[in-house]
């Protein structure tokens, strides 16, 4: 416990119980080591129905066109774009909990930068989803707004279009946060495979 | 300046609520493609469900079908693949002279023939569409007898038989027959020949029968013109030979350089017409009180001119005050006008109700009286044979067959069976006819009831001819074979006439004859052949020299019977009771008699006013609405004792507050599966107890009760809120003739603002234009002129609803001054092809840049859809495929509509954005014939809007060329200005301010909203 008036402020301990740091190695791998419970399932089987949702959303969208969306010619953006801020800010708490927690060196952060830092990354998969289901055409959209060299001449992207920017940005963005999450995990990484018993899991690992 | 223009009545009359509503414009909750019932079925769903995952991953693959292209192992006479190949045609409804474009054996597009003295290059909105009905799967693909398809030659047997028990007892029942051949065959064949104009314009014809001894059409001539008052004749819309009129109108009217007049036109209107659109004055008047406002006017014109007033003393202004509630000062104004430009006036007028033949005997009285007769109107030189219509002759058709005299009936360009009143019997008698042969594009109403129905072939694939006014004469020519199993009705009149044993000469050895004999005529000693052929290419044979043509014509004696008959009828004239509502139907200028329902580009055609689309709605003036809680698309019953029709409401400012208006030509019940029941029909409505089997175009006392639905209606402005900027600038004549530049405000010293960048430079063409505010009429030609043009599709009823119409080109319409009388000012809007391209430089995929020739271009293939340049567009102009718009999935659209596509320009797909490309497949071929002949493009290359436009309000071309008339016309003008010029987006469209030829009032007009409600229109 902290005191609020004493002479030095003494940190919260982050692991209660006594426990050693092998005990704590068992209670992190465990849900890699063993088979998943009733309630993960359940878990599970809700967010997969929300996913098929989501899915048969998109579908329905690629197979008849935007039009299904309430758009017209004069309100051209729809929720789409207000999702993809909204998932871009589910992705900047991520961010907050792994980089500014660690500026400010609060250790506490260990426990959670794992999630959150992988929370990011899936926010900003998410973030990317929304206008790529924007646009016309998203199968070529897909690949069409990335300078990458190609046989058609000089034809590269626009570079003025600050459109293409939010692309670099959260392309950007996307890269260093899987950086920034796979490089806390090597030392996870490499307990889960050093543990593991069959030999695939360790390839894998 | 800037918040004068007003586009709906809620911002007119209170524009800080208006402003409240602008943010929240969500026009519709997201439901699929269809229609809204539909819904996402269980069925579909489970699919979806379960192919969700492959189809995401299938989604990539766009399917190309496998097509062989095989060349021509004969290459027919004159066809080059990929050259087009130009035919001078005559439209038979009109008599105007076509030119018919043709790829590859298939017309694409239809312009008007510029030698032609009538329309002189312009064509009104429908025979601009004309092409999708060549094309419409829905016409009738074969004869039929009873009922079911069968082959001409039994067909042709069947009916010949008919005939041949008829002799003597057949009649014939034809729209206005322009055709000089049609009329001989007619004529020959020995049928009795009744006409009938679904468009009446009986009232004109008995007036000059009774006026002047002769039952013609006059030839109006408003390029003479200096003052014309209509009285309710849309001259510019739907009254007459409008194309010719509008051509003439803005001709008389176009202000350049040294020529600072124009003529003044002055409307006393029912409904809110083009023509009323287009005047310097207007007064709003009730249907009932047109007899007393042509009278009062009269009385004003023979006092100012020196005649007698002693018959019309009853007619004095202030009597027609009394009864009108217009000013007595309008009529005494007007008629000074009329007075002062005696010889070069014009009065029109076209009868709504009962008392036709009355108001024009007092318009033709006012146009001898002005002596105008001879200058102006020309019932005895050249007159128009476009309408010989009659009324009494159809009635006496009807007593012949009531009375068993008629044993076979032909019915051809007229739909009685859907012009007529079901208590008027028509259907009835017609069914009478034992043997009813009716000629007809769909199996429609009348078609119904005949037991012979004959599939008629499109004037693009028959041979005719056509001769609109005396001494001119076209030759309809075929640019493609019959698409199925058709025949003309001349055609099937030789073939019936031919004896048995010989062959038919066909149409074609019918029109020639006929022409055998003009040829003895004009032929000036060439060999018919030759001069047969130079007739053919030109597509116009004038019998008379322009300067007879152009002279004055000799004036007919006015008798005064017809006045007294005219005067009389006032006296026991209908009058409306207080509060009660008229019913006025017009003819719209998309739909015109519904003829053409079945044509989706003109069911989507914005109407110029109200800019409604896909069926009629009842226009009603903003302040009877309000004293009645109406509102904008309320769904409303409108009932008389007899009749009842649903439809939508629209609140429409400058109607008089006594009138319900609605379009007719809709609520067609045919085999089209576009136009079949899209609006009402008020056939029902218009039987009448004084005009005998007349439709009448007013009905009084009619009811209106709420159904307490309501549907957004399917409007292209109102979505297309520009937000009060400077778009359109206006002024007045006098104004002009002070300061050409006045009304006109400019943001920048000289043509930019300071830039540290110099700015492009367009080393070789500049491409540009320059649109005439003044001229322009909002009449709609444009629009379809484009939508044929660049393949646009129309979209439906439920897309235009959502404010997804696809029109590369649209005209807005602007109100100007006070709710209970506003002025209008049309601007088409298209794309401004910027300098500084807003769209350009916002999207990411470089799918739309700027060409070194000053295009905005857009690479459709590169689109991705992100939108992100529709949203930065200032102008509002880029249109968004939302669905595949040319096909199912498999993206192929129905026979044989791909034949009606323009070959030169893509079909674009889903998820691409399109605009205007000022016609670029034009302006390449244009620029590469110009090479290949080593010489500069020049006035030559013209886009789809400039050709059709009867104003000549669009005027394109290269703006790097100083000699080009768009460069002129951009440098010189001091009207010129761009819109949205403080934008800098630097357009490549100059607009030229409007001008009216009315005075200047200080504060009243020019200020808009602010001013009281005019006392003139409190009847």
């Amino acid at each position: 416990m902290s005191t609020t008036n004493g002479v030095h402020l003494e940190r919260e301990i982050l692991v209660t119980g006594g426990k050693t740091y092998a005990e704590v190695t068992d209670d992190i791998c465990r849900p890699l080591e063993s088979m998943p419970t009733k309630s993960w399932f359940i878990a599970f089987a809700i967010a997969l129905l929300l996913l098929t949702i989501g899915l048969s959303a998109w579908a329905w969208t690629i197979w008849n066109g935007l039009g299904v969306w309430g758009l017209t010619n004069t309100n051209a953006w729809g929720s789409d774009i207000i999702n993809f801020v909204f998932w871009i800010g589910i992705g900047h708490a991520g961010t907050l909990i792994s980089a500014v927690l660690y500026l400010f060196r609060q250790d506490w952060r260990t426990g959670i930068n794992r999630a959150a830092e992988a929370m990011t990354i899936f926010a900003v998969i998410c973030a990317l989803m929304y206008p790529l289901g924007h646009t016309g055409r998203p199968w070529l959209a897909a690949y069409w707004l990335l300078p990458y060299p190609n046989n058609m001449g000089p034809l590269w992207v626009n570079f003025r279009s600050p459109l293409l920017w939010d692309v670099f940005a959260v392309s950007t963005y996307f890269t260093i946060s899987a950086v920034f999450w796979f490089i806390g995990l090597i030392p996870d990484l490499a307990s889960v495979r050093d543990r593991a018993v069959h030999p695939i899991r360790r390839a894998i690992y | 300046m800037s918040n004068k223009f007003w586009m709906t009545v809620e911002q007119a009359k209170n524009p800080e609520e208006f402003a409240k509503t602008i943010p929240g414009e969500f026009t519709s909750t997201p439901v699929r493609e269809g229609h809204e019932n539909e819904g996402l079925e269980r069925r579909d769903f489970m699919k979806i469900m379960g192919a969700s995952a492959l189809m995401a991953s299938l989604a990539g693959c766009t399917r190309r079908p496998i097509q062989k292209i095989v060349p021509y192992v004969t290459n027919p006479e004159e066809i080059i693949p990929g050259q087009p190949n130009f035919y001078a045609s005559a439209d038979p409804l009109t008599g105007y002279g076509l030119l018919i474009k043709t790829r590859e054996g298939r017309p694409i597009k239809v312009d008007g023939n510029t030698d032609h003295p009538m329309n002189k290059g312009s064509l009104h909105a429908r025979a601009q569409a004309m092409i999708h009905d060549l094309y419409d799967p829905d016409r009738l693909r074969a004869p039929k007898v009873g009922g079911a398809d069968t082959e001409w030659a039994e067909f042709d047997k069947q009916v010949k038989a008919a005939l041949a028990a008829s002799k003597g007892a057949t009649w014939i029942l034809t729209g206005t027959v322009l055709s000089p051949t049609l009329q001989r065959v007619i004529d020959k064949s020995g049928y009795r020949h009744v006409m009938l104009d679904s468009i009446s314009m009986d009232d004109v014809l008995d007036g000059q029968a009774q006026s002047y001894g002769s039952r013609v059409f006059p030839r109006y001539r408003f390029d003479r013109a200096d003052c014309i008052v209509s009285i309710d004749a849309d001259f510019l819309g739907n009254w007459g030979s409008t194309a010719e009129y509008t051509k003439q109108f803005a001709d008389k009217r176009r202000l350049s350089g040294n020529k600072m007049s124009m003529s003044k036109l002055i409307a006393f209107e029912s409904a809110f017409q083009v023509t009323g659109q287009n005047s310097d004055e207007r007064h709003a008047i009730h249907p009932n009180d047109q007899l007393f406002v042509a009278l009062g006017l009269a009385h004003e014109v023979a006092r100012l001119a020196g005649r007698s007033t002693e018959e019309l003393s009853a007619f004095a202004p202030a009597a027609i005050t009394q009864r009108t509630g217009i000013s007595a000062d309008v009529f005494t104004a007007t008629a000074k006008e009329l007075v002062k430009n005696r010889g070069r006036s014009l009065v029109v007028a076209s009868a709504r109700g009962a008392n036709g033949a009355a108001l024009q005997n007092v318009v033709n009285f006012m146009n001898s009286a002005l002596d105008n007769e001879g200058e102006t109107v020309d019932g005895a030189a050249y007159p128009s044979h476009q309408y010989q219509g009659s009324f009494k002759e159809f009635e006496k058709l009807l007593t012949a067959i009531r009375s068993g005299g008629v044993k076979t009936l032909i019915i051809q360009g007229v739909n009685p069976a859907y012009l007529f009143a079901e208590s008027s019997g028509v259907k009835e008698t017609l069914q009478k006819v034992p043997n009813l042969i009716y000629s007809g594009f769909y199996a429609d109403e009348t078609a119904a009831l005949a037991k012979f129905v004959a599939a008629e072939s499109h004037s693009f694939e028959a041979w005719g001819d056509v001769n609109p006014q005396r001494d001119i004469y076209s030759i309809v020519q075929p640019t493609i074979l019959p698409l199925w199993k058709t025949k003309s009705l001349l055609e099937m009149l030789v073939g019936w006439n031919t004896a048995e044993g010989k062959e038919s000469e066909g149409g074609y050895g019918a029109v020639v004859e006929t022409w055998k004999g003009l040829h003895a005529k004009h032929g000036g000693g060439h060999a018919f052949q030759d001069w047969w052929d130079d007739t053919l290419m030109g597509g116009l044979l004038n019998g008379s020299s322009s300067s007879a043509r152009d002279a004055k014509a000799s004036a007919r004696g006015f008798q005064n019977e017809g006045m007294r008959t005219a005067i009389a009828a006032a006296k026991s004239a209908v009058r409306a009771g207080a509060g009660e509502l008229a019913l006025v139907l017009v003819p719209s200028v998309a739909m015109g008699d519904g003829f053409q329902s079945n044509n989706a580009l003109l069911q989507e055609l914005p109407d110029p006013i109200s800019k409604n689309t896909w069926g009629n709605y009842l226009a009603v003036a903003p302040e009877t609405a309000q004293k009645n809680n109406w509102n904008d698309g309320d769904i409303v019953t409108v009932s008389t004792a007899n009749a009842k029709a649903e439809l939508p409401l629209y609140r429409q400012p400058g109607l008089h507050p006594g009138v319900l208006v609605s379009y007719v030509g809709y609520g067609r019940k045919f085999n089209g599966r576009i136009g079949n029941n899209v609006g009402a029909s008020f056939a029902n409505f218009t039987a009448s107890s004084t005009m005998g089997i007349q439709p009448t175009l007013v009905v009084n006392g009619v009811s209106l009760s709420k159904t307490g639905k309501n549907e957004p209606l399917p409007c292209t402005q109102g979505h297309h809120t520009l937000e009060g900027r400077d778009i359109i600038f206006e002024t007045t004549l006098d104004e002009y003739r002070k300061k050409p530049s006045s009304g006109v405000v400019h943001h920048f010293e000289g043509d930019k603002p300071p830039s540290i960048w110099s700015g492009f430079e367009y080393k070789g063409y500049k491409w540009g234009m320059a649109i005439d505010l003044s001229s322009c009429t909002g009449c709609s030609a444009c629009v379809v002129a484009c939508s044929v043009e660049n393949n646009v599709p129309a979209v439906g009823k439920d897309q235009v609803q959502k404010g997804r119409e696809m029109h590369w080109l649209r005209i807005d319409r602007y109100y100007v001054g006070d709710v209970a009388d506003p002025e209008v000012v049309f601007q088409p809007m298209l794309c401004q092809h910027c300098d500084n391209a807003p769209c350009e430089t916002v999207c990411p995929v470089l799918a739309t840049t700027h060409s070194d020739d000053g295009l905005n271009q857009m690479t459709y293939n590169r689109c991705v859809g992100t939108k992100y340049c529709a949203n930065n567009c200032p102008y509002k102009v880029r249109r968004f495929n939302w669905f595949n718009n040319n096909g199912d999935m498999n993206g192929s659209l129905e026979h044989p509509i791909p034949l009606s596509k323009n070959p030169e320009v893509t079909l674009r797909s889903r998820g691409v954005m399109e605009k205007c490309t000022f016609c670029v497949q034009r302006i390449e071929t244009g620029k590469s014939e110009a090479k290949m002949q080593g010489r500069r493009a020049g006035e030559e290359i013209r886009t789809a809007c400039q050709d059709a436009c009867p104003a000549d309000a669009i005027v394109f071309g290269d703006v790097n060329n100083p000699e080009s008339r768009v460069a002129k016309l951009k440098k010189e003008n001091p009207r010129g200005f761009a819109s949205l010029e403080e934008m800098n987006a630097a357009p490549s469209i100059t607009y030229l301010s409007k001008v009216r030829n009315r005075p200047s009032v200080a504060g009243q007009k020019s200020e808009g909203h602010e001013s009281p409600a005019s006392e003139h229109h409190e009847s």
